[in-house]
């Protein structure tokens, strides 16, 4: 019985060695590769690019880098594609999350029309697309333009629009704008993908 | 192909960091996970790919200099999967379990060039 215990804690002691001595190696090996920060990621925050945040892996990395607790998120209506969404906001950012998903961009480029999330199912099998994310202040509809003339509305809940279609091809129709709606007038903001940017070569 | 990469790794350094990524990655939970990229990417298609296909279910991307480049990060194989986020800044895809295999890729689809962009898949 103690043998045992002996046995095991000598296993156990040759198995801390061999990661503590292929942690070193691996990392002194892996920073000649020029990758210095494999424990952890150093993402930018988002509202300002040039200042940056190192944080540990895990779901929502960004929010977490700039500051922002997920447990505080809100609830901001459910896609049929990317499940639910939900918003939280504060240092000068606001991160839009679901499912173990995140993003985060600066108040400042929200009020700018500039938050514009296209998840794409480009596979045999999945052609699902959702467009989302977080609308200038004061909106009270989104409406997506299309090239074939026609325009459709987003849902908005909590600041946050989601549409829920299929992905483009072939001829299309393909979104062309956003237009932001609000009590003081309507703003565009051109769609940021061309056609060929949907579903990039697989 | 791979217009954008241009930093090599040694095979030998490669190897000895997936063991150390390993390492790293059974202490978060993940199973795998891979660090790849962090070079400047030419400009629109241009892109950064994992060092191989595994059951990837997350891929991330964003750029660590200044600007706010438009992303896209994808999750594909050639036996029919693919999916794909674009957003801007950074970007975020996952997809569901199944075991299959695929390659992680992060794309610069900003039109400007010289952005450094740097991608993180992982394993459920």
């Amino acid at each position: 019985m103690l043998r045992s215990i002996w046995k095991n804690k000598l296993v156990m002691l040759c198995l801390a060695s061999v990661c503590i001595v292929g942690s070193a190696a691996g990392g002194a090996l892996a920073a000649r590769a020029g990758k210095s920060h494999h424990a952890s990621l150093r993402v930018p925050k988002a509202r300002s690019a040039s200042s940056f945040a190192t944080i540990t892996p895990g779901p929502y990395p960004f929010t977490r880098a700039n500051g922002l607790n997920p447990a505080n998120a809100q609830s901001a209506g459910t896609s049929s594609v990317v499940g639910e969404l939900k918003i939280v906001r504060g240092n000068g950012v606001a991160c839009v999350l679901h499912e173990e998903d995140d993003h985060c961009i600066s108040e400042e480029l929200i009020s700018q029309g500039r938050d514009v999330s296209v998840h794409t199912g480009c596979g045999s099998s999945d052609r699902t697309m959702a467009i989302y994310g977080v609308a200038p202040p004061q909106t009270t509809t989104v409406r997506i333009s299309w090239t074939d003339g026609s325009s459709t509305e987003a849902e908005l809940n909590n600041d946050v629009y989601v549409y829920d279609g299929t992905t483009p091809s072939g001829s299309g129709p393909y979104p062309t704008s956003l237009t932001w709606v609000g009590s003081s007038g309507a703003t565009n903001t051109p769609f940021p993908l061309k056609p060929n940017q949907f579903c990039p070569e697989g | 192909m791979l217009t954008g990469l241009k930093r090599r790794v040694s095979a030998s350094a490669a190897l000895a960091a997936v063991i150390f990524l390993s390492v790293v990655a059974a202490a978060f939970g993940y199973a795998f996970e891979e660090y790849y990229g962090n070079v400047e990417l030419c400009g629109t298609g241009c892109y950064i790919q994992s060092g191989g296909a595994h059951t990837f279910t997350y891929n991330s991307g964003w750029h660590t200099d200044t600007g706010f480049p438009y992303l896209a990060c994808q999750l594909f194989n050639h036996e029919g999967e693919n999916v794909v986020e674009n957003q801007s800044g950074s970007c975020n895809v996952s997809r569901g379990n199944n075991g299959h295999y695929v390659w992680a890729r992060v794309y610069n689809e900003s039109g400007g060039g010289e952005d450094k962009v740097e991608g993180w898949a992982h394993t459920n």
